[in-house]
């Protein structure tokens, strides 16, 4: 009986806490972005016309938001990572406009689902990630993208802005980690998360000063991370429904 | 007992990888802009008149941000940002001219624009660690261990930002909030100064608004974000006055 009312008093105080979401940290990243397919526009040039467009102007099926980089951050606990071997890298793909809105200076972007996904790539025998220039090219994705794939999900919601007073911005998007060899560090309950980036400089638009930091072709500086939810959230429930689990 | 001591030993290497990335590699390409990456979790923004609720500073608020630097990029390579027997940390001051905002942008989002002038940072090398990460970090800044334990040891780096230091909290058409920072610096100081030089460059990131909402980071109370960012390699490498002698020395 003792056990029982203990089990009772400690379901409650979980279940009357006050619902936190708190977030947890899964890595970070820095790399650039650039249009992929871009179909309107020099490769690099950003400006509110040119950049990000949906379906028309450009042609089906609207041209894509790609980034690149490195995984400079982790956290031990869901991303095994051993960095004295190995390098990890990022590829965002597959997220093509599809509503666009400019109030200048602001541009806002809507996306379709893509995905992120995160390689391990040994350094010795494996490919070092090189930006190269006027992406896509012989190196990039393709030397961030090779290796084994460690982690990566769906990327939906994504959403960017910039602010063409400030050359500044940002993204944010939902993730559903579903694959990679270190899928199973992620416990289920925290695959379903957010990424987060903010955006920096274009050397190639027209507003704006030069950032000699961009290589030539790409549009922005990235640096961001990617959340996961909390391991033990709480949720409301009766004192009915709590007393039935122990019926 | 040896298991305690054990799991205990276990519990602290995880915790000084909390943001483990000693490789160079992870740098990325030479000439990609990279010198200093505070790319991690264990960053955090508050200040002395800031609304969380309506991402609102003063005028006059003024900014702190203290941090952990989990990379170093050439010319600073050697400083390994993992070691833990030492900590990297960092400390910004800065002071608002006020919150611009909330002003609507394109489909259905808000934006909140400040800006943060007369900035100025250091950043130090310190042993033992003993600066909070985001598991352990107090509420209500300043107190006993923040910014304290992010000041102490060697100034290896000292600078200034130029005005205005622009940080930017959006609240997207899909509901989501984010943000970033974006301006430019320069070094004046340091026991690593003559490495670097006084050319200016970028410092820029992301600003991740403390709250509950979806995108928010969630922060102890008193903090108003979680900045996640990088400083840039000056354009130019430093030169150093020296004699003649010296010069010709070197090839001797």
């Amino acid at each position: 009986m003792k056990r029982r009312t203990l089990l009772l008093l400690l379901t409650a105080a979980l279940a009357f806490a006050v619902p936190a979401r708190a977030d947890v940290f899964l890595l970070g990243f820095t790399g650039f972005d650039f249009e992929n397919p871009n179909l309107v526009g020099a490769p690099g040039d950003g400006s509110s016309a040119n950049y990000l467009n949906p379906s028309p102007p450009a042609p089906p099926p609207g041209e894509g938001y790609e980034m690149v980089g490195f995984v400079t951050s982790f956290n031990p606990t869901l991303f095994y990572a051993d960095t004295t071997v190995n390098e990890y890298t990022i590829d965002l793909f597959g997220l093509t406009a599809s509503l666009k809105a400019y109030t200048p200076p602001v541009l806002d972007v809507l996306c379709n689902p893509g995905r992120v996904r995160y390689f391990e790539d040994a350094k010795s025998g494996g490919t070092h990630g090189d930006y190269g220039t006027f992406p896509p090219n012989a190196t990039a994705p393709s030397t961030f993208d090779d290796g084994t794939l460690a982690l990566g999900g769906g990327v939906s919601n994504f959403e960017l802005e910039y602010d063409y007073s400030t050359n500044q911005g940002d993204f944010v998007g939902n993730v559903n980690l579903d694959e990679g060899a270190y899928l199973f560090y992620v416990p289920v309950s925290q695959r379903n998360g957010w990424i987060l980036g903010g955006l920096s400089g274009n050397e190639h638009e027209l507003a704006g000063p030069p950032n000699p930091n961009i290589p030539a072709g790409y549009n922005h500086q990235v640096s961001g991370q990617c959340n996961r939810p909390d391991a033990t959230p709480a949720h409301s429930a009766t004192w009915g429904a709590i007393k039935a689990l122990y019926r | 007992m040896k298991r305690t001591i054990g799991v205990a030993a276990l519990l602290g290497l995880l915790a000084a990888g909390a943001f483990a990335s000693n490789a160079s590699a992870q740098c990325g390409t030479l000439g990609s802009g990279l010198l200093i990456s505070f790319n991690n979790n264990d960053v955090f923004a508050y200040e002395t008149a800031y609304d969380n609720g309506l991402n609102i500073s003063s005028p006059g608020s003024q900014l702190t941000v203290v941090g952990f630097v989990n990379l170093f990029c050439a010319p600073l390579a050697d400083q390994d940002a993992t070691d833990p027997s030492k900590e990297y940390t960092f400390i910004w001051n800065a002071t608002s001219a006020g919150t611009v905002g909330p002003s609507p942008f394109g489909i259905s989002g808000s934006k909140w624009d400040t800006d943060y002038n007369g900035g100025s940072f250091t950043i130090y090398m310190g042993s033992p660690r003993n600066a909070p990460t985001a598991a352990t970090l107090p509420p209500s800044p300043p107190n006993a261990t923040v910014p304290l334990t992010f000041t102490d040891g060697t100034a290896i780096l000292t600078g200034t930002f130029n005005n205005p230091l622009h940080v930017t909290v959006t609240k997207g058409s899909t509901g989501n909030y984010s943000g970033s920072f974006s301006g430019t610096y320069q070094f004046t100081g340091g026991t690593l100064f003559g490495r670097v030089g006084t050319s200016t460059s970028n410092v820029n990131g992301l600003w991740c608004p403390a709250g509950s909402g979806s995108g928010h980071c969630t922060m102890p109370a008193g903090y108003s974000a979680h900045p996640n960012g990088k400083w840039d390699s000056p354009a130019s490498t430093p030169a150093n006055v020296t004699t003649w002698g010296s010069i010709q020395a070197l090839y001797r």
